[in-house]
């Protein structure tokens, strides 16, 4: 069986592919966390602005 | 340098949010001059009763209407109690505490502090709006603790 060597450009390209298919499994994940931070936020900003408005 | 797409927001989200944080941290240390107590005031929390100027507690008018208003906590009270203040008063608390650890908050105001024995607590509050304001011990202090509290009657 001949072995074709690959390329530079094919290596990288098969990498990239593994790495975009892994990040399309974490989508859920990377949301979930994004609304917690944004939750997280914004009742911090909350209590903030009820600091300052008491000033 | 390849950044992924989601790595990217990522980076965007986390490097907002510390720019954030260090923007209202400085613009309340620098510009509204807010910092943690210093810890550098001190009394013999046994002669707490013999050294001014906790021998006289109480209000004092120091100003157009500015007050220093010097307490002392004991379980389980604040003296002096039932204070009252003109609205627009600026009001310098100055408290120790004679035995243990309490704590000092009025609450809906932003008088939140720990009295501590062998320190002097020391806050400035501008008392706006009229009407009746709780001051409580909020630092557990032993058995009678939750009847410790007294009021401030801003009036206008």
């Amino acid at each position: 069986m001949e072995i074709i060597p690959e390329t530079k450009p094919q290596k990288k390209n098969k990498v990239n592919q593994a790495i975009e298919t892994k990040n399309e499994h974490l989508i859920g994940t990377f949301t979930f966390v994004l609304i917690l931070a944004g939750f997280i936020l914004l009742s911090w900003l909350g209590i903030y602005g009820l600091y300052v408005s008491r000033m | 340098m390849h950044l992924y797409k989601y790595e990217k927001i990522w980076l965007i989200v986390g490097g907002a949010t510390l720019a954030l944080f260090l923007l209202v941290l400085g613009i309340g240390a620098f510009a509204m001059g807010q910092h943690p107590p210093s810890d550098t005031e001190t009394i013999d929390p046994q002669y707490v009763r013999e050294t001014a100027p906790f021998d006289q507690p109480g209000l004092k008018q120091i100003g157009e209407n500015e007050y220093e208003l010097v307490m002392v906590a004991q379980a389980f009270a604040f003296q002096p109690a039932d204070i009252q203040i003109p609205a627009g008063a600026k009001v310098h608390f100055i408290v120790t505490s004679a035995d243990v650890i309490h704590g000092l908050e009025i609450a809906n105001t932003n008088v939140n502090m720990m009295v501590t024995p062998g320190y002097i607590s020391r806050m400035t509050y501008t008392f706006n709006d009229p009407g009746e304001y709780l001051m409580l011990c909020n630092e557990y202090c032993g058995v009678g603790h939750h009847l410790m509290g007294t009021r401030i009657e801003v009036a206008e």
